[in-house]
């Protein structure tokens, strides 16, 4: 049995970390409560890279080196030039009016962000889109229907999006076509409860993604009951739990407990 | 599921990267945090690091 490592902590005293990425020996992520983009080493040693009026705001970067930002609340794709000025990228407004979310950038230099398609916490659910920023600058959508989307891989061939849909509680695949179009939208892995929030790929096809249970929130004052919210509404709270897993593992595990044959599914 | 790692408080994102790709960042932190989501006190944030044998590929 392979002894499993421990956990180490690189930093603490943040406000609410998203959107980690690698980047130049450095992980880089949004502090979205501090309103900050920060890079740390493996020393621990961090930079504030921007700050960011913005919730939500996730980063990727063009393959020039140049910093995007998605500034979530207000529908605009922002650049980060290399003298450290922000200008506009796209503008994503005609495309959706509700927040926008995550962004992956591919080897080819496409952007995919995706919109929640709803005001969150507190507004009526409803499904969200894909669009898509190419590295001319022009921008479409290229996909709907997706359950609160949130992180996004693309397969080191450039020929896979994998989607986490937070509500709809799964992966959900898409071919890429060589104009950047996504097609064939279909069930990557079922999470069987999981709501997924920032995912990333392996080497064998493995994704790892967040597992956490959502909990009724528990009130302030000692000795009240319980309180259940509206679903939209929970928070994510208690203990958590980070996965790894691969699409057939999945579906075989559905499979046997359906009472099928654990090999009829790919 | 091929392994899943308990963690004390909310993870929200994870990444591969590090040396040759082979450490998990985690971005965790507890709920809820504060109206204002700046106040003091209330930082309960944390880069968490793991170690694992299958390095990342792909986008980002």
């Amino acid at each position: 049995m392979k002894k499993i490592p421990e956990l180490q902590t690189l930093m603490t005293g943040l406000v609410l970390g998203e959107s980690p990425r690698w980047h130049d020996d450095r992980l880089w992520f949004s502090d979205w409560g501090a309103h900050e983009v920060i890079a740390v080493d493996l020393a621990g040693k961090s930079e504030v890279i921007v700050r960011v009026p913005s919730f939500p705001f996730c980063i990727d970067w063009l393959p020039d080196g140049r910093l995007l930002i998605v500034s979530g609340g207000n529908g605009l794709l922002l650049r980060r030039e290399l003298d450290g000025s922000l200008v506009t990228h796209a503008d994503l407004t005609s495309l959706s009016d509700h927040p926008w979310n995550e962004i992956v950038v591919d080897g080819r230099g496409n952007a995919y962000i995706n919109s929640i398609g709803f005001d969150f916490p507190g507004g009526e659910f409803a499904t969200g889109i894909i669009a898509l920023v190419t590295p001319d600058g022009s921008t479409r959508q290229v996909a709907d229907g997706v359950a609160f989307p949130n992180g996004m891989v693309v397969t080191p061939d450039n020929a896979t999006l994998i989607l986490a849909e937070s509500y709809g509680k799964r992966l959900t695949a898409f071919d890429i076509a060589a104009d950047g179009s996504l097609s064939n939208q279909r069930v990557w892995a079922d999470l069987d409860g999981g709501s997924p929030d920032g995912i990333c790929l392996d080497a064998e096809n493995a994704v790892w993604y967040d597992r956490g249970r959502r909990q009724p929130v528990e009130p302030a004052g000692l000795g009240r009951p319980r309180r259940r919210l509206p679903r939209r509404h929970l928070p994510r709270r208690g203990k958590r739990r980070l996965v790894r897993g691969r699409p057939q593992q999945a579906l075989r595990a559905r499979s046997r407990r359906r009472g099928g044959a654990a090999d009829d599914r790919p | 599921m091929l392994q899943t790692i308990d963690l004390d408080r909310g993870c929200y994102a994870c990444m591969l990267g590090g040396v040759d790709n082979r450490t998990l960042f985690l971005t965790a932190n507890e709920w809820p945090v504060p109206a204002n989501m700046a106040g003091d006190g209330v930082r309960t944030g944390q880069v968490l690091t793991l170690e694992v044998p299958v390095p990342g590929v792909g986008w980002p």
